[in-house]
Protein backbone atom coordinates (compact mmCIF):
# COMPACT_ATOMS: atom_id res chain seq x y z
CA UNK A 1 0.00 0.00 0.00
CA UNK A 2 2.81 2.19 0.94
CA UNK A 3 4.47 2.39 -2.22
CA UNK A 4 1.67 2.13 -4.20
CA UNK A 5 0.53 5.69 -3.10
CA UNK A 6 2.98 8.71 -2.59
CA UNK A 7 6.71 6.76 -2.38
CA UNK A 8 6.85 4.39 -5.14
CA UNK A 9 6.20 7.79 -7.71
CA UNK A 10 8.70 9.64 -5.70
CA UNK A 11 11.61 7.16 -5.39
CA UNK A 12 13.36 6.42 -8.89
CA UNK A 13 13.35 2.21 -9.64
CA UNK A 14 10.58 1.80 -6.84
CA UNK A 15 6.94 0.51 -7.92
CA UNK A 16 7.68 1.76 -11.74
CA UNK A 17 9.19 0.21 -13.77
CA UNK A 18 8.94 1.85 -16.73
CA UNK A 19 11.42 5.02 -15.76
CA UNK A 20 14.07 2.33 -15.88
CA UNK A 21 13.25 1.65 -19.44
CA UNK A 22 12.73 5.10 -20.88
CA UNK A 23 16.70 5.26 -22.00
CA UNK A 24 15.47 4.05 -25.49
CA UNK A 25 12.65 6.85 -26.32
CA UNK A 26 14.90 9.64 -26.50
CA UNK A 27 17.11 8.34 -29.38
CA UNK A 28 15.43 9.13 -32.38
CA UNK A 29 18.29 9.91 -34.76
CA UNK A 30 17.31 8.73 -37.99
CA UNK A 31 20.94 8.09 -38.96
CA UNK A 32 20.80 5.20 -35.79
CA UNK A 33 17.53 3.91 -37.07
CA UNK A 34 18.14 2.79 -40.52
CA UNK A 35 17.96 -0.59 -40.77
CA UNK A 36 17.89 -1.38 -37.54
CA UNK A 37 14.57 -2.35 -36.47
CA UNK A 38 13.71 -1.50 -32.50
CA UNK A 39 10.48 -2.12 -30.88
CA UNK A 40 8.81 0.38 -28.44
CA UNK A 41 8.94 -0.26 -25.08
CA UNK A 42 6.28 -2.10 -23.82
CA UNK A 43 5.23 -0.93 -20.58
CA UNK A 44 3.43 -4.15 -18.59
CA UNK A 45 1.54 -3.33 -15.27
CA UNK A 46 1.89 -6.07 -12.30
CA UNK A 47 -1.35 -7.53 -13.20
CA UNK A 48 -0.08 -7.77 -17.11
CA UNK A 49 3.13 -9.12 -16.24
CA UNK A 50 1.63 -11.86 -13.66
CA UNK A 51 -0.70 -13.10 -16.38
CA UNK A 52 2.34 -13.18 -18.57
CA UNK A 53 4.10 -15.27 -16.34
CA UNK A 54 1.68 -17.40 -15.75
CA UNK A 55 1.14 -18.61 -19.21
CA UNK A 56 4.45 -18.75 -20.16
CA UNK A 57 4.68 -21.48 -16.95
CA UNK A 58 1.67 -23.04 -17.96
CA UNK A 59 2.77 -23.62 -21.50
CA UNK A 60 6.04 -24.94 -19.94
CA UNK A 61 4.16 -27.14 -17.63
CA UNK A 62 1.62 -29.04 -20.29
CA UNK A 63 4.68 -29.32 -22.62
CA UNK A 64 6.54 -31.26 -19.88
CA UNK A 65 3.10 -33.44 -19.60
CA UNK A 66 2.54 -34.32 -23.33
CA UNK A 67 6.14 -34.87 -23.87
CA UNK A 68 7.88 -37.61 -21.69
CA UNK A 69 11.57 -37.92 -21.47
CA UNK A 70 13.26 -41.21 -22.22
CA UNK A 71 14.07 -41.40 -18.42
CA UNK A 72 10.55 -41.72 -17.85
CA UNK A 73 10.40 -45.16 -19.12
CA UNK A 74 11.56 -47.99 -16.45
CA UNK A 75 14.79 -49.83 -16.72
CA UNK A 76 13.55 -53.10 -18.57
CA UNK A 77 15.68 -55.00 -16.42
CA UNK A 78 14.32 -53.96 -13.23
CA UNK A 79 11.52 -56.51 -13.69
CA UNK A 80 13.53 -58.88 -14.32
CA UNK A 81 15.51 -58.10 -10.83
CA UNK A 82 12.33 -57.96 -8.97
CA UNK A 83 11.04 -61.32 -10.36
CA UNK A 84 14.40 -62.67 -8.92
CA UNK A 85 14.67 -60.96 -5.83
CA UNK A 86 10.57 -62.90 -5.60
CA UNK A 87 11.77 -65.63 -6.55
CA UNK A 88 15.29 -66.07 -4.23
CA UNK A 89 13.03 -65.18 -1.31
CA UNK A 90 9.99 -67.57 -2.01
CA UNK A 91 11.90 -70.65 -2.94
CA UNK A 92 14.05 -70.82 -0.18
CA UNK A 93 11.41 -70.96 2.14
CA UNK A 94 10.09 -74.55 0.04
CA UNK A 95 9.38 -77.40 2.84
CA UNK A 96 7.76 -80.24 3.28
CA UNK A 97 4.78 -79.54 1.96
CA UNK A 98 7.02 -79.58 -1.28
CA UNK A 99 7.47 -83.41 -1.51
CA UNK A 100 10.60 -84.64 -3.42
CA UNK A 101 10.65 -81.15 -4.91
CA UNK A 102 12.08 -79.15 -2.07
CA UNK A 103 15.84 -79.76 -2.99
CA UNK A 104 15.09 -78.48 -6.34
CA UNK A 105 13.20 -75.55 -5.43
CA UNK A 106 16.02 -74.46 -2.87
CA UNK A 107 18.59 -74.74 -5.72
CA UNK A 108 16.71 -72.50 -7.78
CA UNK A 109 16.20 -70.14 -5.16
CA UNK A 110 19.83 -70.05 -5.10
CA UNK A 111 20.11 -69.84 -9.18
CA UNK A 112 17.47 -66.78 -8.61
CA UNK A 113 19.93 -65.25 -5.74
CA UNK A 114 22.25 -65.41 -8.59
CA UNK A 115 20.74 -63.59 -10.81
CA UNK A 116 19.21 -60.98 -8.67
CA UNK A 117 22.87 -60.40 -7.43
CA UNK A 118 23.99 -59.50 -11.58
CA UNK A 119 20.96 -57.96 -12.18
CA UNK A 120 21.37 -55.61 -9.32
CA UNK A 121 24.94 -54.59 -10.51
CA UNK A 122 23.44 -52.88 -13.81
CA UNK A 123 19.80 -51.72 -12.93
CA UNK A 124 19.59 -48.63 -11.69
CA UNK A 125 16.72 -48.21 -9.60
CA UNK A 126 16.47 -44.42 -8.54
CA UNK A 127 13.18 -44.30 -10.31
CA UNK A 128 12.06 -47.18 -8.26
CA UNK A 129 12.92 -46.19 -4.87
CA UNK A 130 10.98 -42.93 -6.13
CA UNK A 131 8.20 -44.65 -6.14
CA UNK A 132 8.12 -46.40 -2.97
CA UNK A 133 9.46 -43.68 -0.16
CA UNK A 134 8.66 -46.02 2.85
CA UNK A 135 9.43 -49.54 3.48
CA UNK A 136 6.58 -51.79 3.49
CA UNK A 137 7.30 -54.33 6.56
CA UNK A 138 6.90 -57.76 4.12
CA UNK A 139 5.64 -61.51 5.68
CA UNK A 140 7.35 -64.41 6.35
CA UNK A 141 8.11 -65.77 2.60
CA UNK A 142 6.04 -68.66 1.31
CA UNK A 143 6.74 -71.06 -1.29
CA UNK A 144 4.17 -71.55 -3.82
CA UNK A 145 3.47 -74.55 -5.36
CA UNK A 146 5.75 -76.53 -7.75
CA UNK A 147 3.22 -76.03 -10.54
CA UNK A 148 3.45 -72.36 -9.90
CA UNK A 149 6.86 -71.63 -9.55
CA UNK A 150 7.00 -73.58 -13.00
CA UNK A 151 4.56 -70.65 -14.42
CA UNK A 152 6.36 -67.77 -12.83
CA UNK A 153 9.87 -68.98 -14.68
CA UNK A 154 8.10 -69.56 -17.96
CA UNK A 155 6.67 -65.91 -17.59
CA UNK A 156 10.04 -65.09 -16.42
CA UNK A 157 12.21 -66.59 -19.06
CA UNK A 158 9.52 -64.87 -21.49
CA UNK A 159 10.51 -61.43 -20.33
CA UNK A 160 14.38 -62.16 -19.92
CA UNK A 161 14.21 -63.02 -23.61
CA UNK A 162 12.70 -60.34 -24.49
CA UNK A 163 14.58 -57.69 -22.61
CA UNK A 164 17.60 -59.34 -24.09
CA UNK A 165 16.58 -58.32 -27.89
CA UNK A 166 15.47 -55.03 -26.33
CA UNK A 167 18.97 -53.99 -24.78
CA UNK A 168 22.03 -54.49 -26.11
CA UNK A 169 25.86 -55.52 -24.89
CA UNK A 170 26.55 -56.64 -21.12
CA UNK A 171 22.68 -55.99 -20.03
CA UNK A 172 21.76 -58.28 -23.25
CA UNK A 173 24.23 -61.03 -22.20
CA UNK A 174 22.82 -61.22 -18.64
CA UNK A 175 19.03 -61.00 -19.78
CA UNK A 176 19.88 -64.06 -22.20
CA UNK A 177 21.66 -66.35 -19.68
CA UNK A 178 18.85 -65.74 -17.01
CA UNK A 179 16.00 -66.51 -19.55
CA UNK A 180 17.66 -69.39 -20.60
CA UNK A 181 18.50 -70.75 -17.36
CA UNK A 182 14.64 -70.10 -16.06
CA UNK A 183 13.50 -72.65 -19.30
CA UNK A 184 16.57 -75.16 -18.21
CA UNK A 185 15.02 -75.04 -14.12
CA UNK A 186 11.46 -75.37 -16.22
CA UNK A 187 12.79 -77.88 -18.71
CA UNK A 188 14.70 -80.06 -16.17
CA UNK A 189 14.75 -79.18 -12.75
CA UNK A 190 11.07 -79.18 -12.54
CA UNK A 191 9.95 -81.05 -15.07
CA UNK B 1 36.26 -62.01 -42.30
CA UNK B 2 36.07 -64.92 -39.29
CA UNK B 3 32.94 -66.85 -38.86
CA UNK B 4 30.73 -65.32 -36.17
CA UNK B 5 31.40 -67.03 -32.89
CA UNK B 6 28.25 -68.76 -32.36
CA UNK B 7 28.22 -69.86 -35.86
CA UNK B 8 31.72 -71.65 -35.16
CA UNK B 9 30.55 -73.22 -32.30
CA UNK B 10 27.84 -74.99 -34.05
CA UNK B 11 30.43 -76.37 -36.63
CA UNK B 12 32.59 -77.72 -33.56
CA UNK B 13 29.19 -79.04 -31.82
CA UNK B 14 27.84 -80.82 -35.36
CA UNK B 15 31.63 -82.63 -35.27
CA UNK B 16 32.09 -83.54 -31.63
CA UNK B 17 28.31 -85.04 -31.37
CA UNK B 18 29.71 -86.92 -34.11
CA UNK B 19 32.41 -88.07 -31.78
CA UNK B 20 30.10 -88.25 -29.07
CA UNK B 21 27.53 -90.67 -31.21
CA UNK B 22 30.86 -92.92 -32.32
CA UNK B 23 31.33 -93.33 -28.43
CA UNK B 24 27.65 -93.36 -26.83
CA UNK B 25 26.11 -96.67 -25.87
CA UNK B 26 22.27 -97.59 -26.08
CA UNK B 27 21.17 -95.42 -23.23
CA UNK B 28 22.32 -92.02 -24.88
CA UNK B 29 22.14 -92.89 -28.21
CA UNK B 30 18.83 -91.40 -29.10
CA UNK B 31 19.60 -88.48 -27.54
CA UNK B 32 22.95 -87.96 -28.91
CA UNK B 33 21.45 -88.51 -32.45
CA UNK B 34 18.85 -85.75 -31.67
CA UNK B 35 21.26 -83.32 -30.45
CA UNK B 36 23.87 -83.80 -33.47
CA UNK B 37 20.37 -82.85 -35.72
CA UNK B 38 19.44 -80.01 -33.24
CA UNK B 39 22.17 -78.64 -33.52
CA UNK B 40 23.08 -79.20 -37.55
CA UNK B 41 19.65 -77.33 -38.07
CA UNK B 42 20.96 -73.92 -36.10
CA UNK B 43 24.32 -74.56 -37.73
CA UNK B 44 22.25 -73.92 -41.10
CA UNK B 45 20.02 -70.98 -39.57
CA UNK B 46 22.80 -69.36 -38.11
CA UNK B 47 24.63 -69.42 -41.96
CA UNK B 48 21.30 -68.17 -43.42
CA UNK B 49 21.46 -64.70 -40.54
CA UNK B 50 25.43 -64.43 -41.40
CA UNK B 51 25.51 -65.41 -45.55
CA UNK B 52 28.93 -63.77 -45.56
CA UNK B 53 30.75 -66.68 -43.31
CA UNK B 54 33.70 -68.63 -44.53
CA UNK B 55 32.84 -71.92 -44.95
CA UNK B 56 33.37 -74.75 -41.70
CA UNK B 57 36.29 -75.95 -41.33
CA UNK B 58 37.32 -79.34 -43.10
CA UNK B 59 38.27 -80.81 -39.47
CA UNK B 60 39.30 -80.18 -35.93
CA UNK B 61 42.53 -81.57 -33.86
CA UNK B 62 40.93 -82.73 -30.53
CA UNK B 63 41.50 -80.52 -27.52
CA UNK B 64 43.91 -82.99 -25.42
CA UNK B 65 42.01 -81.72 -22.05
CA UNK B 66 38.71 -82.80 -23.80
CA UNK B 67 37.26 -85.48 -21.75
CA UNK B 68 36.73 -89.09 -23.34
CA UNK B 69 33.44 -90.02 -21.48
CA UNK B 70 30.42 -89.17 -24.03
CA UNK B 71 28.21 -87.48 -21.63
CA UNK B 72 31.33 -85.25 -20.47
CA UNK B 73 32.03 -84.44 -24.03
CA UNK B 74 28.72 -83.64 -24.16
CA UNK B 75 28.83 -81.51 -21.68
CA UNK B 76 32.02 -79.40 -23.20
CA UNK B 77 29.74 -79.27 -26.41
CA UNK B 78 27.22 -77.55 -25.02
CA UNK B 79 29.06 -75.46 -22.40
CA UNK B 80 30.97 -74.12 -25.66
CA UNK B 81 27.52 -73.33 -27.33
CA UNK B 82 26.15 -71.69 -24.32
CA UNK B 83 29.67 -69.44 -24.00
CA UNK B 84 29.99 -68.77 -27.90
CA UNK B 85 26.07 -67.59 -28.23
CA UNK B 86 26.42 -65.82 -24.62
CA UNK B 87 29.60 -63.64 -26.85
CA UNK B 88 27.39 -63.63 -29.93
CA UNK B 89 24.75 -62.11 -27.94
CA UNK B 90 26.72 -59.02 -26.36
CA UNK B 91 28.10 -58.21 -30.26
CA UNK B 92 24.72 -58.61 -32.10
CA UNK B 93 23.61 -55.51 -33.54
CA UNK B 94 19.52 -56.06 -33.96
CA UNK B 95 16.94 -57.39 -31.93
CA UNK B 96 16.09 -60.11 -34.38
CA UNK B 97 19.80 -61.33 -34.18
CA UNK B 98 19.57 -60.99 -30.33
CA UNK B 99 16.62 -63.36 -30.10
CA UNK B 100 17.93 -65.70 -32.27
CA UNK B 101 21.15 -65.67 -30.04
CA UNK B 102 18.67 -66.43 -26.94
CA UNK B 103 17.07 -69.11 -28.70
CA UNK B 104 20.36 -70.67 -29.50
CA UNK B 105 21.47 -70.54 -26.07
CA UNK B 106 18.51 -71.33 -24.38
CA UNK B 107 18.60 -74.79 -26.45
CA UNK B 108 22.26 -75.07 -25.39
CA UNK B 109 21.63 -74.59 -22.02
CA UNK B 110 18.62 -77.17 -21.78
CA UNK B 111 20.62 -79.62 -23.31
CA UNK B 112 23.58 -79.11 -20.63
CA UNK B 113 21.18 -79.28 -18.20
CA UNK B 114 19.50 -82.89 -19.19
CA UNK B 115 23.32 -84.05 -19.75
CA UNK B 116 24.32 -83.08 -16.11
CA UNK B 117 21.27 -84.95 -14.51
CA UNK B 118 23.31 -88.17 -15.72
CA UNK B 119 26.13 -86.94 -13.71
CA UNK B 120 25.71 -87.18 -10.14
CA UNK B 121 26.41 -84.37 -8.49
CA UNK B 122 27.14 -81.92 -11.25
CA UNK B 123 25.60 -78.24 -10.24
CA UNK B 124 22.96 -76.30 -11.98
CA UNK B 125 23.99 -73.45 -14.81
CA UNK B 126 22.97 -70.09 -12.61
CA UNK B 127 23.96 -68.46 -15.54
CA UNK B 128 24.77 -70.23 -18.52
CA UNK B 129 27.42 -69.36 -20.99
CA UNK B 130 29.32 -66.73 -18.58
CA UNK B 131 32.24 -68.68 -16.47
CA UNK B 132 31.22 -70.13 -13.09
CA UNK B 133 32.12 -68.30 -9.87
CA UNK B 134 35.70 -68.89 -8.54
Amino acid sequence: MLLECGLADSVPGRGRAASLYRLAAPFSDPWQDVGVPHSAPVVLSRRQFAVAAAGVAGLAVAGGCALPTVTDRPDPLLGLLEAAERDARELAAADASHGDRVGALRRLADTRRVHAERLAGLVDRSQDDEQQPTPVPTPAPVCPPAEEVRSRLRADAADAAGAAAATEGARAEIAGAVSAACTAAVEVELA
Amino acid sequence: MSAPVGLAAEDAAVYGYGLVLARADGSIRAAVRRELAAHRARRDAAEVLWPASPPAPVGYVPDPDAPGAPVLLAIRIESDCCEAWRVELGLARTPETRRFCVDALTAAAVQLARWRTLVPGAPFEALPGFPPPA
